[in-house]
This record gives C-alpha cells, sequence and structure tokens, in this order.
C-alpha cells in the first residue's frame, strides 16, 4: 500500500533522504564548473513518495581521494548512519579503491524531488543577468514528464530550483521541494484537447544549437521534441511535436536512444534506435527549420519526418530464419560520417538470448547512387547487456566506451581498428556513465544496484588506468537505505 | 502425536541448519574466445618410470598413414591439443582433442582452472615442432609464451621433457634500446625443420628448436615468431624465448621501409604512454596504390573515390598477418590501407620486395581486418606433402591470398606468381560475369582476372556485384544489407586415387567462408567436376541445389504462369470483359528445340536461365503499372498547383527517395484510399476519418469533423470521385511535380493510333452509339497520336462527358476543348490525415520478384531521377509500352537464339531492356503481335500481345523453383553466436567407408564469442565435419558436431 501510494508524486507517504544516493539511475557533471556530480536517484523500489536529483561536490570527493584512510573493517561495510558522514576506507581486497560515505558529498540543502523511475539527465546552458544557469532536463518515467531544473552557483554553493516563476532568482523556500507542475513538459495545445507527452520517455537528446530536446519514448515507437528556444518565460520548454511512428516499417518498438548527427544543422539527420528491430530510424526536421531561435520566440514546426531506415543487419539470418541482433542501444558516427558504429544489445528473450551483444560498424561512404552504403564492415563482440555506449578521448585517441549492465564491465573499444583495448570492471549495474569536462582521465559510472557511484581513473599509462579508484557510496543493495 | 511433529520440527531445522549458503563457484568456462592453434605432445619411454612429454610437429599425433587409436582407459602416448585464448578473463584454455572436453590446468586448486596469461590475449600461434605456443596479449602489451610440455605433461602421465617450473613466461619484446611497450596484435611462427623429429630425436628443450644435423647430432636455435603492433604500424620479427628484435619493418601510407632491429614505438601500456597528440600524423597518401585504388573508380562501384583521409591520422592499424607455409612471404595488412604490403622473410631478418612491398588493393578497399591464405595447414603427408612441410596451399595452381577489406568484401589476391624480391601478386576480380566472356576465359578455366587499373579494359562484372571482392551470397532478403564475412578456412576434400562421385558430393579443395549471420558458406575453390556440366567457377559458392538433388544438378525451372486480370487497387478500375488463354498480355512460349518428327513436340519454356546465372528460387510478377518498391509512404506533402511545381500540383516527402526507387518521368503517384477509420488514425483516434466514396472504391481520410461540412465536401467532390491518379512529370530525390494524367487507351509507342477504331477494345470505349464523341478517339495530343477522350471543358456539368472515375480538364498540348483525367488539379485541403500514396511504373509492366524487388535503375541528375544508362543492361525491372525496337530480333528469330541474345543498353533509341519486336505467337502462330523481351540477371522471357490493352488489372505470375541457395554448413543442432575464426583443424575424420579407407578430411573448428546461454556461457568451440562420411548423404556438405552426431562439441 505504501509503495501505491508512493507512485504519485505529491502525495503522502515517506519522503525521500535528501542526503544519499538510491538506485541511480543518471549522472552528469557540471558542464561548466564541472565541481558537481548530479546524481537522479530514481526511487526505482517506490520505497519513497518520489525520486531525487542531487548534486555531489566533486571538490570534496577528489579530496577525499588524495587523503589517508584506513582499510575498510570488512568487506562490503555499511557505515551506519549514526556514524560521521565524512568517512571513507581502503577496500578489504582491493587497496587502490576508496569507499565513501556519499552522505558527505550531497548538499543536502540543494536535493529537489522528482518524480519516480526518473533516468537520462542532461544540461542546456545560458546567461541569466550575470549568472550562467545549467537547466537540467530529466526524463520522468512515472509522471511521465520531462522535468527541468535550473542550477545556479554562487559563494561556493549550488542551487536546484525547479518551483516558483521559470525566469525568477529566487531561492525555494524549505529544503528539498518538489518540482512543481510548471518545471514539468506533459502537454501542449489548448486544454480542451491537448497533445500530451506520451508514456515512458527515455532516452534524451539536446541540440543546442538548434535548441531542440528530443525525447525518445520506450513505450510505442514515438519521439517527442521539445523547443527550448526560450529557456524563460511561459514560452519556455515547449513541446513542440510528438511523432508516433518513426519506424517506417514497423510498430511497437520502443525508442531506446537518439543520436543528433550534425548539432546545428536543422537538414541534418536525427537517428533514433529501435528495442525490437534492428532498423535505426532516420528523421528530419521540416525543410526550412530555422537554424537560430526566432525572435521573438514563436511556435516553430518541429514535427520529425520519417526520412529513411538504417538497417544494422549484420546478424541478420540470410536464409529464412529470424533476424538476430534486434535490440540496438545506440548509434554514434565517425566525425567523417563515413562509419557508424551500432550498439547492439543482447536479450535474453523468447528466442533463447540469439542477439549478440556487439558493436557493430557500418559503412556510411556514400555508393554511386549518393546513398550510404550501410554495409556491415566490422563487428567486435562486447561484454553482456551492453545499455549505452559513448565516444570520449582520454589522451590515447577517441575510443567508444561500452557500459554493460549485466556484466558490470566497460568496454573500451578504439574505433579505427576496431578492436577491445581494455576493460573495466566497475561493480553491478553500470548505469549511466559521464564524463569530467575538466579532466578527461576521470569518469563517474552510476551503480544502480549499489546505490553508488564510482570514480573511474582513465588516465593513460596510470597504474589505476582503467581501474575503480573511489566509489561514492557504500555499495550496498538501496532496499536496504 | 505432538513428539512426531516435534521430531519433525527438529528434523526440518537440522535440515536447514545443514543448509548453508550455496558456494558460488566461478564459472570457468569460456569468456569471449578469440582464436585457437593447436599442440601435439608426445611420450617417450612410457615403459620406464619417468616417462618424458615432449611438444612434438602435428604430423606425429596425426599421421595419415595409420590414425591413432585412442583408448581412454589407457595412458596414452600421444595427445592433441587446442589452445584457446579467454580474451576478457586474459586466460588460455585448453581442449583435449581426444577426450573432446576442457581441461583443468590446476587440478591442485578449487575450482575448474585455465592459464592465466596478460590482458586481452587475442591471437595466439604455436610453433611448428610444438614446442612453444605464444599469444599476443594485446591489453597488457606483451607476449606470453606457454611450455607445453609443462602445462600438459600431467594430463598424459608424464613429466615435461623441459624439466620442471613454471609452464608459461610473460615477456615484453625488447629492441636493441629497450622494451617495446606496444600493443601487439597477430602472432605467427617462422617454421622450423621438423622432418627428422622422428622417435626421441629432438626432444623440447627451453633454449631453441632442434636442429637435426646429417649425422644426428643436435642444436639448438631460438624461434622467430612475426608479431604486429597496431599502434606502431610495425611488423616485427622477435626472436624467442628471448624477446629480442631481430628485424622490423614499418608500413606508412607509402608502403613498406625497413625500420632495423631498434624501432621506436608509442607506448601503450604503463607508465609514460605516448598522448596522442605526440604520435606523429600520418602524411597524405601518394603512394601508387593509393592513386590505384581510387583513379580506377567506375560509377556503380561501392564506396569509390573516397581517398582515406590520413592527415588526421596516427597509424594505420597494421595487425593482420598471413605467412606462406614455408616461410618465406609474409604479407601484412592494416585497417586503413588500401594496400596489402608482402614482405620476403628469412631467419637472419625481413626484407621489402619492389614497389614498397605493395599489392594494391582497388576500388574502396579502405584497409583490411583480417588476411587468410588458401592453405590447409596441417595437410595430410598422402597428398604429398613431406614431412615436416607446414601445411600446403590447396588446389591445382591454385594459390591466393583472401583479404578481409573495410568495405565489407573479401579481396582475393592470385599469389601463386610470388617471387622473392618482387611483387607478382595482384588482386583478382571475382565478379566477372561468365556471360559475358569467350569460352576459353570463363572462370572455370581462368583462376584470376587481374583488377585492371583501366575501367575500359576490365571484363564485365555481373549485374548485382559490388566491386571486384567477394561478399556473403544473397539469400532471400536482397534488401538488407549483407552478413559481414569473418573469416576463411580451406580444406581438401578429393577423393583419394581416381575414384569418383557425383556432383552432389563435395570432391575437390573448397573454402569454408564464416559469417557474422553464424552461416558457414561452402565456396568453390578447385572442385573436381565428375560430369559433362560447366564446372563451378573459382571464388563461386556452392549450390545447395547439388546436395538436394542426389546424383544430378535440380535445374531451375518456371511454373506455368497464372494471369489475373481483375485485381487492382486503382479507384474506378477499367477491366476489358473476358479474356481468353490466348489474348491479352500473355509469356509466350520458347520452344527451344528443333522440331522432329517423332516423340512429343516441345512443350517449350515460359522462362530460360541464362547460363552462368544463378537464380535464386522465388516468385516473379509481371504487373502492369505494377507500384514500385520502396514508394508507398504516408508522409507527404500536398502542394497545389503553381509557379514551382507542377501543373497538377506537387507531392514532397523529405524522407522518401524517389530516385533510389526508380521513380522516373512519366510514372504515375497514386494517392492511395483507406478502408476504415483506423487507416487514417496516425496520431489518435477521433481526429481523421475514413470517408467512403462509394461501393468498391477506396475511401480518402478526412478531418473527422469534414465529415458533415457540405460545402467542403461539394468542393472536394471532383477529388474524391476520381481515380486520384496524376503524371509525374518531374522526378526529385523527395518531390514529384504532377500533371493531369490523360484517361486514355495505352498504346505501345511503336504502334500508335491511327483511327478510332485503335482505341475501343471494347464496348465502354466505343461510347454512346450514334455519338462517337463519346468515345475514345485517335487524336493529336502534343506531339502523339493517342486514345483520349474528349469533353467541353466550357460546359457546367462537363464532367459528365467523362466517364466514372474521370474528370474534364483543359490538357496542355490538346485544344480546343479539354480531355477526359483521371483526377483534377491537387487541391491540398481536400486531404487530412496520412497522406498515403505510392508511385506506379507507367505504361510498363512492372517486373519483381519476392527475392528480387527491385534495381536501382535511375540516378539523380541536378536535382531529377533520370535513367542510369550507364548501369548493366540486364539491371532493368520494367517492360515499357515505348520500348525500342530489339536489334538483332525480328519474326524469324528462333527462340533459342532470342534468349542467347543479351539486351543491348542505352543508345540513341532508348534502353534496350527490355525491346520490342513483332512475330507470331508460339502457340496461335495465326497472326503477328508485339511481343516483349526482358531479361534480368536471373530470368529471360516474352512477353507477347503488348498491343492488346485489357485494363487497369493485368499481372503475370509464375514461380521459379530449383537455382541457387548458398550451400551452408548445416547447423540444425548448434546455435552460432557471434562467430570470429574458422580453422582447419590437425584432427582428421575416423576411417570410414566398406574398406576403412582412410580419407584424410580435417575436421574444422569455429570459435564463437557469442553468449550462448543465458548463465553466463559466453563463448564456444565448435567443431565442422565438413564432408558427410555416411548415411544417405554420404559426400555432401557436412555440419556441426553435436550430441546429435555423438559428438562432445560444441564445447562452452
Amino acid at each position: 500500500m505504501a509503495g501505491v501510494s508512493a507512485c504519485a508524486i505529491g502525495e503522502t507517504g515517506v519522503a525521500p533522504p535528501n542526503d544519499r544516493i538510491f538506485f541511480p539511475s543518471g549522472v552528469l557533471v557540471d558542464p561548466v564548473s564541472s565541481r558537481w556530480l548530479y546524481v537522479v536517484n530514481s526511487n526505482a523500489d517506490l520505497r519513497y513518495n518520489a525520486g531525487t536529483l542531487t548534486a555531489l561536490d566533486l571538490d570534496r570527493v577528489r579530496a577525499d581521494r588524495a587523503a589517508k584512510w584506513t582499510t575498510c573493517p570488512w568487506t562490503r561495510f555499511d557505515p551506519k548512519a549514526e556514524q560521521p558522514s565524512h568517512f571513507c576506507c581502503r577496500d578489504a581486497f582491493d587497496a587502490r579503491v576508496l569507499t565513501c560515505n556519499d552522505r558527505h558529498y550531497v548538499d543536502s540543502q540543494a536535493t529537489v524531488r522528482i518524480g519516480s523511475f526518473a533516468g537520462a539527465l542532461l544540461a542546456q546552458t545560458f546567461v541569466r543577468g550575470t549568472n550562467m544557469v545549467r537547466r537540467l532536463f530529466v526524463a520522468v518515467r512515472a509522471d511521465p514528464s520531462i522535468t527541468f531544473v535550473d542550477v545556479t552557483e554562487s559563494a561556493g554553493r549550488i542551487n536546484l530550483r525547479c518551483t516558483g516563476e521559470r525566469s525568477g532568482t529566487d531561492v525555494p523556500g524549505g529544503p528539498n521541494p518538489q518540482c512543481q507542475d510548471s518545471w514539468r513538459i506533459r502537454q501542449t495545445g489548448p486544454k480542451a484537447s491537448p497533445v500530451v507527452l506520451p508514456q515512458e520517455p527515455f532516452a534524451l537528446a539536446l541540440d543546442e544549437k538548434l535548441h531542440i530536446l528530443y525525447v525518445g519514448h520506450l513505450f510505442n515507437d514515438g519521439v517527442s521534441t521539445i523547443d527550448v528556444c526560450a529557456p524563460e518565460g511561459a514560452e519556455g520548454p515547449r513541446l513542440a511535436s510528438l511523432n508516433p511512428r518513426v519506424f517506417p516499417r514497423s510498430r511497437f518498438q520502443g525508442v531506446t536512444s537518439l543520436t543528433v548527427s550534425s548539432p546545428g544543422q536543422a537538414d541534418q539527420p536525427i537517428f533514433a534506435t529501435p528495442r525490437f528491430s534492428f532498423e535505426i530510424a532516420e528523421l528530419g526536421l521540416p525543410a526550412g527549420t530555422a537554424a537560430t531561435c526566432p525572435a521573438p520566440p514563436a511556435a516553430r514546426d518541429l514535427t520529425l519526418v520519417a526520412r529513411d531506415v538504417v538497417p544494422s543487419s549484420a546478424f541478420q539470418a540470410s536464409g529464412s530464419g529470424l533476424p538476430r541482433g534486434v535490440d540496438v542501444r545506440g548509434v554514434l558516427f565517425s566525425t567523417d560520417g563515413e562509419k557508424a558504429y551500432v550498439l547492439h544489445h543482447n536479450s535474453n528473450d523468447s528466442q533463447g538470448g540469439l542477439h549478440p551483444s556487439a558493436l557493430v560498424v557500418l559503412d556510411r561512404r556514400r555508393d554511386a547512387d549518393g546513398q550510404p552504403s550501410n554495409q556491415a564492415v566490422a563487428s567486435v563482440e562486447v561484454c553482456a547487456g551492453p545499455t549505452a555506449m559513448h565516444i570520449h578521448d582520454t589522451g590515447r585517441g577517441p575510443r567508444i566506451f561500452v557500459t554493460c549492465y549485466e556484466a558490470g564491465q566497460i568496454y573500451v573499444v578504439d574505433p579505427e581498428l576496431p578492436a577491445v583495448t581494455a576493460l573495466i570492471d566497475v561493480g553491478r549495474g553500470p548505469g549511466t556513465l559521464a564524463f569530467s569536462p575538466d579532466d578527461p582521465t576521470l569518469a563517474y559510472v552510476s551503480s544502480f544496484p549499489d546505490a553508488s557511484v564510482a570514480v573511474l581513473d582513465l588516465a593513460p599509462g596510470s597504474a589505476t588506468e582503467y581501474r575503480v579508484i573511489q566509489r561514492i557510496g557504500f555499495p550496498s543493495p538501496s532496499v536496504k537505505r | 502425536m505432538a513428539t512426531f511433529a516435534r521430531a519433525f520440527v527438529l528434523v526440518v531445522c537440522g535440515i536447514a541448519a545443514c543448509s548453508s549458503p550455496p558456494q558460488v563457484v566461478p564459472t570457468r568456462n569460456f569468456d569471449r574466445p578469440s582464436d585457437m592453434t593447436f599442440l601435439c605432445l608426445e611420450v617417450h619411454g612410457r615403459d620406464t618410470k619417468e616417462p618424458k612429454a615432449s611438444g612434438r610437429p602435428m604430423a606425429s599425433c596425426q599421421p595419415t598413414e595409420a590414425p591413432r587409436t585412442f583408448d581412454p582407459k589407457l595412458p596414452r602416448n600421444f595427445g592433441t591439443f587446442a589452445v584457446v585464448t579467454n580474451s576478457a578473463r586474459g586466460e588460455l584454455g585448453v581442449i583435449d582433442l581426444e577426450r573432446g572436453r576442457l581441461i583443468d590446468l590446476d587440478p591442485d586448486n578449487f575450482g575448474y582452472n585455465f592459464l592465466p596469461v596478460g590482458q586481452l590475449p587475442e591471437a595466439i600461434a604455436a610453433s611448428s615442432d610444438g614446442c612453444l605456443v605464444v599469444s599476443a596479449n594485446r591489453g597488457s602489451c606483451d607476449l606470453t609464451l606457454v611450455d607445453p610440455a609443462r602445462l600438459l605433461a600431467s594430463t598424459i602421465d608424464a613429466t615435461p621433457s623441459t624439466g620442471t617450473g613454471s609452464p608459461f613466461q610473460t615477456l615484453v619484446p625488447r629492441t636493441r634500446s629497450g622494451r617495446l611497450r606496444s600493443a601487439p596484435a597477430e602472432v605467427v611462427f617462422l617454421p622450423e625443420p621438423t622432418k627428422d623429429l622422428e622417435g626421441a630425436v629432438g626432444l623440447c628443450a627451453r633454449d631453441g628448436a632442434a636442429i637435426v644435423a646429417s649425422d644426428m647430432t643436435i642444436t639448438r636455435r631460438p624461434w622467430r615468431a612475426l608479431v604486429t603492433f597496431p599502434s606502431c604500424d610495425l611488423v616485427a620479427l622477435i626472436e624467442l624465448p628471448s624477446g629480442q628484435i631481430v628485424s622490423s619493418v614499418r608500413i606508412g601510407p607509402n608502403g613498406a621501409s625497413l625500420a632495423g632491429d631498434d624501432p621506436i614505438c608509442p607506448i601503450d601500456c604503463g607508465a609514460g604512454v605516448t598522448p596522442l597528440a605526440e604520435r606523429p600524423a600520418l602524411g597524405p597518401v601518394t603512394t601508387d596504390a593509393a592513386v590505384d585504388a581510387t583513379a580506377d573508380a567506375v560509377p556503380g562501384d561501392v564506396g569509390v573515390a573516397v581517398p582515406v583521409p590520413l592527415s588526421a591520422r596516427r597509424q594505420l592499424g597494421v595487425a593482420p598477418l598471413a605467412l606462406v607455409p614455408d616461410g618465406s612471404r609474409v604479407y601484412v595488412g592494416a585497417t586503413a590501407a588500401p594496400f596489402v604490403i608482402a614482405l620476403d622473410v628469412s631467419r637472419e631478418g625481413l626484407a621489402i620486395p619492389g614497389s614498397d612491398g605493395v599489392i594494391p588493393l582497388h576500388e574502396g578497399a579502405v584497409g583490411t581486418s583480417r588476411l587468410r591464405l588458401s592453405v590447409d595447414p596441417y595437410t595430410a603427408p598422402s597428398d604429398g606433402v613431406r614431412k615436416g612441410e607446414p601445411g600446403r596451399f590447396v588446389g591445382a595452381e591454385k594459390e591466393f591470398l583472401y583479404a578481409f577489406a573495410r568495405d565489407g568484401s573479401v579481396r582475393v589476391v592470385d599469389v601463386l606468381r610470388r617471387a622473392r624480391g618482387e611483387i607478382q601478386e595482384r588482386e583478382c576480380d571475382a565478379n566477372i560475369d561468365p556471360v559475358a566472356l569467350a569460352s576459353n576465359l570463363r572462370p572455370d578455366k581462368v583462376a584470376c582476372y587481374p583488377v585492371s587499373d583501366d575501367p575500359a579494359k576490365r571484363p564485365q562484372r555481373k549485374p548485382l556485384a559490388l566491386g571486384p571482392g567477394l561478399r556473403v551470397p544473397v539469400g532471400d532478403q536482397q534488401d538488407l544489407p549483407l552478413p559481414l564475412p569473418k573469416d576463411i578456412a580451406f580444406a581438401n576434400l578429393s577423393l583419394p586415387g581416381t575414384n569418383k562421385v557425383s556432383n552432389n558430393q563435395l570432391d575437390g579443395a573448397f573454402g569454408f567462408l564464416l559469417a557474422t549471420d553464424g552461416e558457414v558458406y561452402v565456396m568453390n575453390l578447385d572442385p573436381t567436376n565428375n560430369d559433362s556440366s560447366t564446372p563451378p567457377f573459382v571464388h563461386s559458392f556452392r549450390n545447395a541445389a547439388l546436395s538436394r538433388a542426389g546424383t544430378k544438378s535440380e535445374g531451375p525451372e518456371a511454373s506455368d504462369p497464372v494471369r489475373d486480370f481483375t485485381t487492382t487497387e486503382v479507384p474506378f478500375p477499367i477491366r476489358i470483359g473476358a479474356v481468353s488463354s490466348l489474348r491479352g498480355p500473355l509469356l509466350d512460349r520458347l520452344r527451344i528445340k528443333p522440331p522432329t518428327e517423332e516423340g512429343p513436340p516441345d512443350k517449350g519454356l515460359w522462362v530460360v536461365v541464362p547460363p552462368g546465372a544463378q537464380p535464386r528460387p522465388q516468385r516473379w510478377s509481371v504487373v502492369w503499372e505494377g507500384a514500385l518498391p520502396g514508394t508507398a509512404r504516408a508522409t507527404g506533402v500536398l502542394r497545389p498547383p503553381g509557379a514551382t511545381v507542377g501543373a497538377a500540383g506537387a507531392l514532397d516527402d523529405q524522407g522518401a527517395n524517389f530516385c533510389r526507387s526508380a521513380v522516373e518521368r512519366g510514372d504515375e503517384l497514386m494517392m492511395v484510399g483507406c478502408d476504415q477509420d483506423i487507416d487514417c488514425q496516425r496520431d489518435k483516434p477521433g481526429v481523421h476519418s475514413c470517408y467512403p466514396i462509394g461501393p468498391g472504391t477506396p475511401g480518402i481520410c478526412l478531418p473527422t469533423e469534414k465529415l458533415r461540412d457540405e460545402a467542403f465536401l461539394r468542393g472536394c467532390a471532383r477529388i474524391f470521385t476520381s481515380r486520384r491518379r496524376y503524371e509525374i512529370t518531374r522526378a526529385g530525390r523527395s518531390r514529384l511535380e504532377l500533371g493531369l494524367k490523360i484517361d486514355e487507351v495505352p498504346r505501345p509507342a511503336t504502334a500508335p493510333c491511327a483511327n478510332d477504331t485503335d482505341c475501343q477494345p471494347d464496348a465502354a470505349h466505343r461510347g454512346i452509339p450514334g455519338r462517337p464523341e463519346t468515345g475514345y478517339r485517335c487524336l493529336p495530343v502534343g506531339t502523339a497520336r493517342r486514345c483520349v477522350r474528349t469533353c467541353n471543358v466550357g460546359k457546367a456539368d462537363r464532367d459528365r462527358d467523362c466517364r466514372a472515375g474521370t474528370v474534364c480538364e483543359e490538357v496542355v498540348g490538346f485544344a480546343p476543348g479539354g480531355l477526359c483525367v483521371e483526377a483534377p488539379p491537387l487541391d491540398p485541403a481536400c486531404f487530412g490525415g496520412d497522406v498515403r500514396f505510392r508511385v506506379q511504373a507507367g505504361n510498363s509492366f512492372l517486373v519483381t520478384g519476392s527475392s528480387t524487388t527491385g534495381f536501382t535503375t535511375t540516378r539523380e541528375d541536378n536535382g531529377e531521377c533520370r535513367p542510369d544508362l550507364t548501369r548493366h543492361p540486364l539491371l532493368s525491372n520494367r517492360i515499357r509500352l515505348d520500348s525500342p525496337f530489339c536489334k538483332g530480333i525480328d519474326a524469324m528469330t528462333k527462340p533459342a537464339d532470342i534468349v542467347a541474345v543479351v539486351p543491348s543498353a542505352a543508345d540513341a533509341s532508348g534502353w534496350g531492356n527490355a525491346c520490342l519486336f513483332y512475330a507470331p505467337n508460339q502457340d496461335d502462330p495465326t497472326g503477328v503481335h508485339l511481343k516483349a523481351y526482358f531479361a534480368n540477371p536471373e530470368i529471360r522471357f516474352v512477353v507477347t500481345n503488348l498491343e492488346e490493352y485489357v485494363g487497369d488489372a493485368a499481372s503475370i505470375r509464375f514461380v521459379l523453383t530449383g537455382g541457387f541457395v548458398p550451400e551452408t554448413v548445416s547447423a540444425r543442432n548448434v546455435f552460432v553466436g557471434m562467430p570470429e575464426r574458422i580453422v582447419t583443424g590437425p584432427v582428421k575424420l575416423a576411417p570410414f567407408g566398406s574398406a576403412r579407407t582412410v580419407w584424410p578430411y580435417p575436421y574444422l573448428f569455429v570459435v564463437d564469442q557469442g553468449r550462448i546461454s543465458n548463465n553466463g556461457g559466453r563463448g564456444q568451440i565448435l567443431r565442422i565435419t565438413p564432408r558427410l562420411p555416411t548415411g544417405s548423404n554420404a559426400g555432401a556438405v557436412g555440419q556441426f558436431d553435436s550430441i546429435f552426431s555423438s559428438s562432445t562439441f560444441p564445447i562452452q
């Protein structure tokens, strides 16, 4: 009953903790100062009446890494709540890993409450007066909504705000407010016949140059567009269009990821990957979509047009067998656009786990007809249960980091060879991976079931390169909290 | 009772107390296996106190003359093992091939133990004397040397000949100046002389390979291996076990250059890793190879004329290696180099032949990820191989290198004429069209057609070929990109002596191509042809029909065609009364055989398969104004007529590619209607509804609120009640400009109407008796005479002059008055919801197959889709009524001569396939009819009676059975997840046959990295019996072994 009552934000129930990590499902390093790590706590077990968005002070995290600490008294040590919040110890098995109490890093006054089952998180930046504002967009599946939170920094403090006037500067009255309806994008159009954001917002992609936020939905196969041209005022992030059928040859796919191929170029496509197919949808904005925000802000037609499909069919049965490799979780493109990297997730579904977990390279060079050939030219087996991938350069050149939930690993792939060049054991259930803007040799990965965030050392040649060097939060199951 | 209950509780509690938490035993099976090699261990002095086990040449364990028997109850003196890299866990696993199971390499310790080596051991090799195994560890930038004797002696109850100690040693290669801390990729040993390693002579020692002198004295010399380092683009000859680099060659964009014994490379591992910015950038490609690779591009090639953007690159990614069996030449590839480098090899060092060692790969190869030679590495001595010779090319006078290119193809390089110091190797074109070649040049006689640098001199390729390389053969899903070839292995499956078998049995040399779809395709390399039929071409894929057909090939055959004159989706369709079996468009029989006085008459063929073609079994359709594949869409935006669009309006569809769908000027756009409300409800229910037009006619989607808007409905009535078809006056990639589609009786361009009678095929077209103006008339429209129906645009009820579904409009090129057309100019306001449409082939029959949905026959030219006149002449899917007359075919041409004609490509008269001619019908020789000869890459046929119009619905369908289905190794009882490697193994099939003749057919092994279960297993080793030894299919292509073939494979 408590769980049921906790489903709806705003109802009574057990309030979520404001200084803890629990079922983290999204992480993001502050794009401006790199000092803060934003963590989406999903409340996946519905223990509380809401999830939270919280900020961790990475300066403190870094300072503790440099300090001396004793070894943890036993494995899977979980300090009691009454123990001091500032506490770290070295892992009993691997002294290179420092495990720290997350409470010391969370600014409990800044934490805000959002809906349950929140996930993807990304940031838009803009200037308000003299302040650089980071607007965090969170895909909240339980609402469903896209909840946004404005972040400002002053006097060394972080302020998360999702109540009151959108363009206001007032500090929230009480601690840990719930994000108000005006900070949740749920519908548009006239009240009599509103257009409502579809269920299961899951994937986010932001084109900061075109000021468009794309939302992929796991339910059905839609992509919504949100016009973020005007961050302030009533015009402000606006649900611009719903595009319910982005996969032209099939339905009920679910959009697992979105990729903006060329930010700022309105004529270039956006790619949506399907959960139950191998055909990646190529979507386009309407011809003539302004590459800049209209001034004054006006309604833009952001209805997406299904252009083409990119079949990633390296595993396609050539005979009459069932197709394989139908669960695609991401697509990336080489800088010259001549190669696409497609992440195939292995599904233990009714077909008995026939789908390989693999990174497939497609040749995107134009053929004689001017069309990308989309021929598979390489495949690399990756860890079990890959859910996301990022391209990042730690100093060794661009590498693709594949996060595998099932295996608890991150595979590092050199896209040029292509070949696996490193394996990182990160612990149970790695979810989102975030890189530090000011230090490319550091990364943060959320551990969903362990209620922690792992810090990865990516410094080339470091003795701990490609290893976890710190855990923020003692890795105990979130349900114990 | 109470006592019993207490006792029960105690017992239960006792049991519960005993059940401690279950021990979690770590999974000790494969985890991303990536490579495998083979080992032979032999025991000497079994009858002594301390029998010695030593690695030996494979011929010791697997002699073909007298295969060794294995009794699991007895200590054995020979053991054959496979060593597998378990890359994800940094281990090596060993399979006992006699026992068919994995070995616990450390039985003294708890669990099931593998051998830990370095990080990411992805490649492995064994020395030919069996004394050393080396793994290249990409993740830890080192090599691990494994002593097989120490590792495995206990498994065959002996002590190692190399003494006691650790079975492995990890080392970092050393230059003259220090350690080379770059990540290795592939490794291969130089062969050692092993022919004298008989009995106990030259047992393995730690310090090197045994060299047996003529007086049987033994000296030792270090082993030597070649290793590639991708981040350094280096191939190095390394002395083992010291790890000292003896010689090296660096490969750059211009070819190879010597780097000596002190190469400088970036540091990939440990402290001081070289940052990317400090690694030297590669210069632009200036070699002839690069020029060759791009200059000879021709239209139709995939990915051509795009130089590899190397300027920002730091490396070419030198990795793949292939060493010829005698060790004299090595081929080296790189992921970003469109060439293969050949190097001369000796124990003293590497040397670069002429042309900087470059063997160009043409037409957009980009680079290579794997190199393989057509070698069986363990060829049996019965094939004439001297003992100690490590492998041999299979097939007579056929020695090829296979380069797995980064365009998804496998490039074939002829290495037969390799010579020290020279580059004689050349890339072969594996896709030459045998149909277009003289018989003495056909690919069954010529093994390699060098890829010409001059496209004009290049023999014609098969119609659907993409570049010169091999690709996974197309199955029944032509629309999808092909699976990726991963690896290839070869085996000589020739029968011994002069035994001859039928063609359904494998006899000769074959390649086994492994692809990402989990299939192993059988490729003809040097097959023996056992009958008088045309032998399979070198590098063709074996046809499964051979295996199915018993003693004779199952040739393709077309069913009797079935016609349909009623089914169409065009609103208000035109149907011409009853059509007799001899009237209306039909396939003409092709009586090929000359008539004879005796015997039944030749029934003839409906469809002919040209020699050399490989038609796939499928259903074919010849449909009048059929819908072009890929044009049925629902995302169009309609534009009204205007200055920038067609006279009747336009349709924009940003997501469409009409050029790829082969839309041309003159085709027809049809606005597809709806049958029920759900057809219109894209967004959500209730917004749009299907407005019914009339019985048997598709409705139209409208906003629901418009359904009762009388004014709106009246304003759009002319569109709603029309056939809603427009003529495409200009087709662009995403825009169709439209003109009014005249309601007419189509006539062949070669036979325009001469009078009104020509325009009145039935009563409906003759009009009202006494009112000739109500019938169809032959009138000039523009520059041609056409069968049209006139009307008076000045009348208030002008549409009444036209038949149902057509309206009266002014038409450009016809004056005065008006003509009946199939829809009025577009009014976008009259359409709501999804704008569903399709494009029909105008005035043409469209030819499609269920597995051959279409060819791209148009090309975008200045923003317009125009016929691609440079394409292969067989790439055609239409029979147009305005086709030109055939060249070389007339009424007197015999059918056999007709179907031998390869249609000409475009000339001044137009696209020559299909082409028209007049001749009597085979089934009705009383008159002369207009016929079309049509040919595509798979079939050829003649359609006749084209002068007879039968309305909107006319289709001919037939089924082609037999034909080409690519032969694959049967995987009925196993699942291949993500295959990585296929290798020819040393173990031969057990003797079989009535006389138990030894047929030395090797097993093949597949390394599969895929997840094959839900319990954490990741990877397996599968075994292939390449040629079925027994049963009704004896001799046919074999299968993956499993419990159903009494095998312990797959091993997981």
